[in-house]
């Protein structure tokens, strides 16, 4: 069903690859890096459902945190590693792809239980769950750019910033498992509340002092 | 004490925010502050997962846990490097004893029948008490960078000591306020001593 959803999903956004330019297709092209890691998560964490004989609960729980973020920091450490640095290109791509992996896990979630979920849930589930994704991938963009800088500064800082990401996933989803379903609802909805002022703030400074 | 450890964490992150917000900062301060949100992060996780989840259990919070000493070992290659450019080898060769300490703590959890994963997280754990201990070895004057970052390195080399003995109580879910106690208060102080020794040296 994951691979249906895929072709679905990536053959109208590849096909629109070779004509539009520029920073449009690389965000385009990372969406559909996306939704491709999501396949592969999804498939991995299916193998070591199966190694370890556990159940969808405890994978979620302890395996699918740590797979997903790997998956997903793996583009955007190469992209920032051989490509570029620059924060303006490197962070747009990596919210890209974080919501490209978005996008796939919510359309898998909503075909395999299509019976049971209403539109609050969608719009629960599309808020949530693709703030952290988002999140969690623009998080290790960010990181990447300062740890770059030395060779054993970055193998270090990345995994250190891989962890961080991972763990944030791993709350989100103990949260939306248990009774506090509603504060793992929350939780990225709070933290992208605050940083967005911050963003803006950022923002209107740089405005005016190029004005200045 | 698991809320001790949070207060105390969030504690830590808030003063690392506002002091790197407040003026120019170097990146390794910056590295150290980023290592004390890792941490709260772990707690947050281990709280959480002790409350909803009865079984104890190797789960991610033991990640963040060396996410936390990747950061602070990430801090000691962002500074000046005067741990790099030590050449004696007889210091390198002392600096490595709380390494061994470390780890052979590791391989003795294992054999006890502790994860082996969660052992293996202790190899960030025991480089970081290398680079701290041998910051402490390194002969310095007042002024330069290893001088005004002693009391760093000793808070940063009992941090690491400290981890082995967390993981255990983390891992069976005993004797853990003592742990925890020692455990948040050294990861906080990471973070002060780290400022007051950046300041020393620019100053």
């Amino acid at each position: 069903m994951v691979y249906i959803i895929f072709i679905c999903f990536a053959v109208p956004l590849a096909l629109m690859l070779p004509i539009i330019k520029g920073q449009s297709r690389s965000l385009i092209l990372f969406m559909l890096i996306g939704a491709f890691m999501a396949v592969s998560a999804s498939e991995i964490n299916g193998v070591l459902s199966l190694l370890f004989q556990l159940p969808v609960y405890d994978v979620s729980l302890r395996i699918a945190p740590v797979t997903e973020e790997c998956m997903k920091a793996l583009p955007v450490l190469a992209y920032a590693f051989l490509f570029s640095d620059d924060k303006k290109i490197v962070l747009p791509l990596a919210l890209s792809l974080g919501i490209g992996f978005a996008i796939l896990e919510n359309t898998y979630y909503l075909i395999n239980s299509f019976q049971q979920i209403s539109l609050l849930w969608a719009l629960i589930r599309g808020i949530s769950c693709s703030l952290v994704h988002g999140l969690c991938t623009y998080l290790v963009g960010c990181g990447i750019l300062y740890v770059r800088k030395e060779k054993r500064l970055f193998f270090a800082g990345t995994f250190g910033l891989l962890t961080v990401a991972i763990t944030f996933h791993a709350i989100y989803n103990l949260l939306i498992w248990s009774k506090w379903n509603v504060a793992g609802v929350l939780l990225p909805i709070a933290i992208y509340a605050m940083i967005l002022p911050f963003l803006y703030s950022k923002k209107v400074k740089s405005l005016l002092s190029r004005s200045e | 004490m698991n809320i001790f450890a949070l207060i105390v964490a969030f504690c830590a992150v808030v003063f690392g925010v506002i002091t790197v917000f407040k003026q120019q900062t170097t990146l390794f301060y910056k590295i150290v502050v980023f290592s004390a949100g890792s941490y709260l992060l772990a707690v947050i996780y281990r709280v959480l997962y002790a409350i909803l989840i009865p079984v104890p259990a190797f789960h991610a919070g033991y990640l963040t846990y060396a996410g936390t000493f990747l950061f602070l070992l990430s801090g000691f290659f962002a500074e000046p490097k005067a741990y790099l450019k030590c050449k004696k080898i007889c210091l390198k060769a002392l600096a490595c004893v709380p390494t061994v300490i470390i780890l052979a703590w590791g391989v003795w959890n294992t054999t006890n029948g502790h994860n082996l994963l969660s052992q293996l997280l202790l190899i960030p754990v025991a480089l970081t008490a290398y680079y701290a201990f041998l910051g402490l070895l390194i002969p310095s004057k007042a002024g330069e960078y290893a001088y005004a970052m002693r009391v760093y390195h000793i808070v940063v080399l009992l941090f690491c000591l400290m981890q082995p003995v967390m993981l255990v109580s983390m891992l069976t879910r005993e004797h853990t306020t003592l742990p925890i106690l020692f455990h948040s208060l050294l990861s906080a102080a990471t973070v002060i001593t780290a400022y007051w020794g950046c300041k020393r040296w620019s100053i």
